[in-house]
């Protein structure tokens, strides 16, 4: 299991949520990378007891996440994945981005 | 910049939590409008320039809402960034009237902010939310606000009671803001012990929506009337997306922007009388204070909001703000600029400060994580 983020063909800097141009170089060609996993960051419970928070993936990319188990604490290590997980390994959900709009490639030059 | 416009109006359109039946985009922000006029005394036709902000406008446009409200014009915006709509509009007002493009402006903002419509609002803010957060579910940034005020607890040694004490500061402002949907005394006991939003947000951390319109008139000096109500800008600065998302939101575009906006105007934090911060969250209030000057940065956060701003030593938001007066959608960032005129005028009773310079900060539009608008007016009474 994985999330699919954006890669700039030029730079390699990745992003999420996607660019149209890259901020690192400028460019405007990119392509789709699987990230497995990151570390919680920082974490916080709605009243609805969704644990909400951020995990980081690299030096620029970070994501907003569902996380279970619940009570997982900054320092973790969870799976990302675009599916909702019940398992008891740490895990993030990472809503992907809606099917009409997805591209394997994009190319704007 | 020359300091050649003024504020010369302000008006509110009253807010309410359940407006009445009937109650309209376009008929709050014309009543916000009409009463800044009056208190202008100006009226429609005097008008020349017109700039507007709603999330509820669809699908008519600014246009539209001129030609309802009777408006001939040279010079018309209309502007999408919320709680950063007043100050990226009065920033574009100011170089219209200098250019001489319009002479009367006024610039408007409100919504329809009910139950369905903040529903809406907060799950298609824009594609990022959409896609990525809504369905988490978030319903709203509150959980976004929760993460970066752990963040700031962490960074800056606050704690609940720290936030509770702007809270309840500003309620204390509000109870003599008749304006106000929250007028009454709100204790630290009650902020700390209210149901939680998302840890460590509480309800008092987060603003009321409601239904409502601000709008102010800005004019030339040569139709500013002598003995009139006149408040001098003197400089607006801006700042769109300044760290790409990839900070900890903590600092916003503020940081960047406000040093040359207190270079414009001639004046220093110290020399604010009055200070209206844009306050969706006390969170922001800290940052935006912090980043603006008033706070500096190696003092004591939690010493800074006890002494300066719960003495009412610093009179930060003094309408109430948000928290207790109520968001009308777009109208949040016009309802500060709205409270440091009045300041400035002296039409503020009851709650009226001896004001000679005031600031007023807008912030706002989540892209994904934080906030990416942030501006700030510096004015004069005049």
């Amino acid at each position: 299991m994985s999330i699919i983020v954006q890669s700039c063909r030029n730079c390699g800097e990745h992003y999420f949520p996607y660019r149209l141009v890259c901020p690192a170089c400028g460019k405007a060609s990119f392509t789709d990378v699987e990230i497995d996993s990151g570390t919680v960051e920082d974490v916080v419970r709605t009243a609805a007891d969704v644990a909400i928070g951020t995990v980081r993936c690299g030096p620029r990319l970070c994501v907003i996440a569902r996380l279970t188990p619940t009570d997982l604490r900054p320092g973790a290590v969870v799976a990302l994945n675009h599916t909702i997980t019940d398992g008891a390994d740490p895990a993030g959900f990472v809503p992907a981005r809606t099917p009409g709009l997805q591209r394997k490639e994009t190319y704007i030059q | 910049m020359s300091g050649t416009a003024l504020v010369v109006g302000t008006g509110e359109s009253p807010y309410t939590r359940h407006a009445p039946p009937g109650t309209t985009t376009g008929s709050v922000i014309a009543d916000a409008v009409l009463r800044a006029l009056a208190d202008a005394g100006l009226s429609i036709r005097d008008v020349d320039g017109f700039g507007v902000s709603s999330f509820t406008l669809g699908p008519d446009h600014a246009v539209d809402l001129a030609w309802r409200m009777g408006l001939r014009l040279t010079w018309l915006m209309q502007d999408t960034n919320g709680g950063a709509s007043a100050g990226g509009m009065l920033q574009h007002a100011v170089r219209a009237i200098e250019a001489a493009d319009a002479s009367v402006v006024v610039l408007a903002a409100g919504d329809v902010m009910d139950k369905a419509a903040h529903e809406r609002l907060v799950a298609t803010y824009n594609r990022a939310t959409e896609e990525h957060l809504a369905p988490l579910p978030m319903s709203g940034p509150n959980a976004l606000f929760a993460l970066q005020t752990t963040r700031q607890m962490q960074t800056l040694g606050l704690e609940r009671v720290d936030y509770g004490r702007i809270a309840t500061t500003q309620r204390t402002w509000a109870s003599a803001n008749p304006g106000a949907v929250y007028r009454d005394p709100l204790t630290l006991d009650e902020y700390l012990n209210a149901p939680m939003v998302a840890g460590p947000l509480g309800r008092y951390d987060c603003v009321p929506p409601v239904t409502g319109a601000d709008a102010v008139v800005v004019v030339a000096e040569h139709c500013a009337a002598k003995g009139g109500p006149r408040a001098r800008v003197l400089a607006v600065t801006a700042s769109y997306n300044s760290d790409d998302q990839l900070g900890d939101g903590l600092v916003t575009g503020l940081a960047s922007v406000g040093p040359r906006a207190w270079d414009l105007a001639g004046v220093e934090p110290n020399d604010a009388d009055v200070v209206s911060v844009y306050d969706d969250y006390p969170s922001m209030v800290v940052a935006q204070l912090a980043d603006l000057g008033f706070l500096a940065p190696d003092e004591d956060a939690s010493k800074f909001i006890a002494e300066r701003i719960a003495t009412r030593d610093l009179p930060v938001n003094t309408s109430g703000g948000q928290l207790s007066a109520g968001q009308a959608g777009s109208a949040g960032g016009m309802h500060g600029l709205v409270e440091v005129a009045r300041q400035l005028h002296g039409r503020a009773p009851g709650r009226q400060v001896g004001a000679r310079i005031g600031v007023v900060s807008g912030y706002g539009m989540v892209l994904y994580r934080h906030g990416s608008c942030a501006n700030v007016a510096i004015l004069e009474a005049a």
